[in-house]
């Protein structure tokens, strides 16, 4: 029965060669060889991306203050640890490590800030935060430290002359962010160490460099130094660009993997791997 | 190899394997251009023999296609042709010949595992090393794989468990 079978199934092997699909397969390929526009697709593609980035930088950030009746102060946020001479804070939660202050202790301060502290010469001191009031849609900016406040617009520094000025130094020197940078490396050895094992176990060679990766990685590479540089010199960086980022880092790794690795196995493995790095990053940057 | 010598060389190999996966002469067209497309574009670099880079392109492509089908189907508010199914059609040379019709819907009632050893290992005869780089697979797994597929092919052949006898009689 099953040598028959064998011979039977043999004989499906003959299928005849259809001249007329094969020649219109062979035209039409032709065609698209003519216009080959990978490059052009690449290119538009991350001109979307960058669009899309430009859409949220553009869009107006004091979406809901949260104003009470007889308060013209409408929003506060603070950027913990500021320097002097530099103005890291931003009107917006959007941005990373900044926060919008909710204490009400903190509101009232500066509803009228001269019952707190008085004009005086003086030099902020090593504990710094950078604050953002917004006051009947006009944004003004101060630095608060251990010793006093500078308004940043005008240059005026304030000394501190009440407890208030204290209780209202300590709530806004906290910081509220968790080191989740943390989790990424550890996410990172882990999903590793997973695929390394997978690897042993089904006797699978996982997949090697190309010349392609060794750009890629450079390019990467180039990228992260040009955040953590715009970050240390420039000034917070937006959560909405970073999320596009980090979604375009998946996107190209795995176009890459696609077009690179061999085996399906690999393939699934290397995928699951770039998607839960993906999501650790977009997780990373929403929290922070 | 030049990619006139290629698409020469493996067309009616790879048009042969897409129709027989998905009974479908339009999208077998699709898919068989689709990979040659691949083939074009693609850095082969010589890590496997070109006729399995060749084939596990295809073979991907066939996998993508049941993946989209089985998703459209959880999808709402399809459109009307996204909601239509692949149609049945088998070859006319197939059709000419009653054993090797029965043979075909047999191969087509096997799941899709079953059905790609049956034609790598049976139809096209190809080694169990081929095999294995082609799927990714161990040479255990293939030979495992074939034995039970085999086994559902005589089941199908032989008894009426599957309604095979039945759906058969319809077709005609």
């Amino acid at each position: 029965m099953s040598l028959d079978l064998n011979n039977r199934l043999k004989k499906l092997n003959k299928l005849p060669e259809d001249q007329a699909v094969k020649t219109r397969i062979y035209e039409r390929i032709q065609y698209k060889r003519k216009k080959v526009l990978p490059l052009w697709k690449e290119s538009i593609l991350l001109l979307t991306i960058a669009m899309i980035a430009l859409f949220f930088i553009m869009t107006p950030q004091n979406s809901s203050p949260s104003q009470t009746a007889g308060q013209s102060v409408q929003a506060i946020y603070k950027n913990f640890g500021g320097k002097e001479g530099k103005f890291f804070a931003r009107s917006s939660s959007l941005y990373m490590s900044v926060k919008k202050v909710e204490d009400t202790i903190v509101y009232s301060f500066f509803e009228d800030v001269t019952q707190n502290v008085e004009k005086a010469d003086g030099k902020l001191g090593n504990h710094i935060t950078d604050v953002v009031v917004v006051r009947d849609r006009q944004e003004e900016h101060y630095q608060i430290s251990d010793t006093g406040m500078l308004n940043v617009d005008s240059g005026q520094f304030f000394v501190g002359k009440s407890d208030t000025y204290d209780e209202v130094f300590q709530t806004l020197y906290s910081s509220e962010a968790m080191p989740w940078m943390i989790i990424l490396p550890l996410i990172v050895i882990a999903v590793n160490l997973f695929s390394m094992n997978y690897y042993k176990r089904h006797n699978l060679q996982g997949p090697k460099p190309s010349k392609h990766v060794w750009w890629l990685l450079v390019h990467v590479l180039a990228m992260i130094s040009s955040v953590f540089a715009w970050a240390t010199w420039v000034g917070p960086l937006y959560k909405p660009l970073m999320i596009t980022f980090a979604f375009l880092y998946g996107v190209i790794i795995w176009h890459y993997i696609k077009r690179d690795v061999r085996t399906n196995s690999i393939y699934k493995v290397e995928k699951i791997k770039i998607s839960i790095i993906s999501a650790t990053l977009v997780l990373i940057i929403i929290l922070y | 190899m030049e990619f006139d010598e290629l698409y020469e060389q493996y067309f009616q190999r790879i048009y042969q394997f897409i129709y027989y996966m998905v009974s479908d002469p339009n999208l077998a067209e699709d898919l068989t251009q689709e990979t040659f497309i691949r083939v074009y574009k693609g850095h082969f670099r010589n890590e496997a023999a070109i006729g399995t880079y060749i084939r596990r392109i295809a073979r991907n492509l066939v996998y993508d296609t049941y993946r989209k089908k089985a998703l459209i189907k959880w999808l709402p508010f399809q459109k009307e042709h996204e909601k239509r199914e692949t149609q049945y059609v088998p070859h006319d040379w197939i059709m000419q010949s009653e054993d090797r019709r029965l043979l075909y819907e047999a191969i087509q009632l096997l799941k899709p595992e079953y059905r790609e050893v049956l034609i790598y290992r049976k139809i096209e005869e190809l080694s169990l090393a081929e095999t294995s780089e082609i799927l990714g697979w161990s040479t255990v797994k293939i030979a495992n794989t074939q034995r039970n597929a085999m086994k559902a092919l005589e089941k199908v052949l032989g008894g009426d468990e599957f309604g095979f006898k039945q759906s058969t009689e319809e077709t005609q």
